[in-house]
């Protein structure tokens, strides 16, 4: 079998092949987008695990998040890195998701199986402090999503009021509350 | 934290930052997601965008023809079955008989809708709910059996005829 990509050349920085495989996923080569996803996929799984709660959506998630990529690579200027412009996609992705679920949401059970998430977290992410997570997930979503991109992800105010569509004010707000309940719910 | 303003944080809260901040960011998925990925990708690209309108338009027209299929079921007989999609248990045999049962369904309004007098607006409306219906069962199909090249094919062929622009004759769009 052919290997999957040519990494012979070991003067070549890990960035760099990067850069290589992004500019073949972009002229349409799998092999390249499969290397792409096999660098980035746990952390993209990660991100849309906690953004979801729920291993079967953070799954599909995951999957749409790399199928819109390979669909979007076209518009990938490079202007910040690949795994960044994966992770605001992703984010956007789940954001769209959401809110066609809510416009459909008689099409969907509602579903909030925290223990479920919380074994899944266990499984997946077993360095975590649980305590940490349970408390982050339990979170209204409003204040948890834009924490969660701030905290968790390094997001800043402006990325994530870009993203979520709010002004910069609320975006304060909302972690500034968000923050404040989560100190409560550790405190107890 | 550095942001674009300064904020000032409690002790407390610095250090609650600073734990989420440090909180792992991989996480390997149970199984492997790629060949799912691989089936959907194999299909030509789609544009990276597209109208919102337009996918609503297909939703609500899919979510109509749905809709009417189990109003058809109800009328030619079917009233008296109990609604067995809200249980939270399935049987499998019982999944798969439903499946069987609203597939039949589907080809019947299609059938009906293939007979209705000549009507280019109306058809083009079926044709998309029916294209969308097809294309979220095909998704489910893949979901369902993620190795079976055969579903990926179909996926990847229903999705190629929901693409092309251009075929589709301009100006005949449904808008809910």
């Amino acid at each position: 079998m052919e290997p999957a990509l040519d990494r012979t050349d070991t003067a070549i920085s890990e960035p760099r092949v990067s850069e290589l495989l992004v500019v073949r996923a972009r002229q349409r080569d799998p092999r390249a987008f499969e290397e792409l996803y096999r660098q980035h996929h746990r952390r993209v799984y990660a991100l849309a695990l906690r953004l979801t709660r729920d291993r079967g959506r953070a799954e599909e998630l995951t999957q749409d998040a790399f199928v819109r990529a390979w669909e979007a690579l076209a518009g990938f200027r490079g202007d910040s890195s690949f795994a960044t412009w994966l992770h605001g996609l992703t984010v956007r992705v789940f954001l769209s998701q959401a809110r066609a679920e809510k416009r459909w949401a008689e099409r969907f059970e509602a579903s909030d199986d925290r223990e479920g998430y919380l074994v899944e977290v266990r499984r997946a992410l077993p360095e975590t402090s649980l305590a940490l997570e349970r408390a982050l997930a339990g979170l209204p979503e409003g204040a948890r999503v834009p924490l969660l991109l701030y905290a968790v992800e390094g997001y800043r105010y402006h990325e994530i009021a870009g993203l979520l569509g709010v002004a910069l004010g609320t975006i304060k707000a909302q972690i500034h509350r968000a923050r404040r309940l989560l100190m409560e719910v550790l405190e107890r | 934290m550095i942001d674009d303003d300064v904020v000032m944080d409690t002790p407390e809260e610095s250090d609650l930052l600073r734990r989420l901040a440090a909180l792992p960011q991989e996480a390997e998925p149970a199984r492997d997601l790629w060949p799912e990925v691989a089936a959907r990708i194999a299909a030509p690209a789609r544009p990276a965008v597209r109208p919102p309108r337009r996918f609503l338009a297909q939703a609500a027209a899919a979510l109509l023809l749905f809709a009417s299929g189990v109003a058809a079921g109800h009328r030619w007989g079917a009233a008296e079955r109990p609604a067995r999609w809200a249980q939270p248990e399935r049987d499998p045999f019982v999944a798969a008989a439903e499946v069987q049962r609203t597939g039949t369904e589907y080809v019947a309004a299609l059938r009906s809708l293939a007979e209705c007098r000549d009507n280019s607006g109306a058809r083009e409306q079926g044709r998309e709910a029916a294209l969308s219906a097809f294309y979220g069962a095909a998704n489910e199909l893949v979901r369902l059996t993620p190795r079976d090249a055969g579903a990926g094919q179909i996926l990847a062929a229903v999705t190629d005829c929901r693409s092309p622009e251009a075929e589709r004759p301009k100006g005949r769009t449904v808008r809910f």
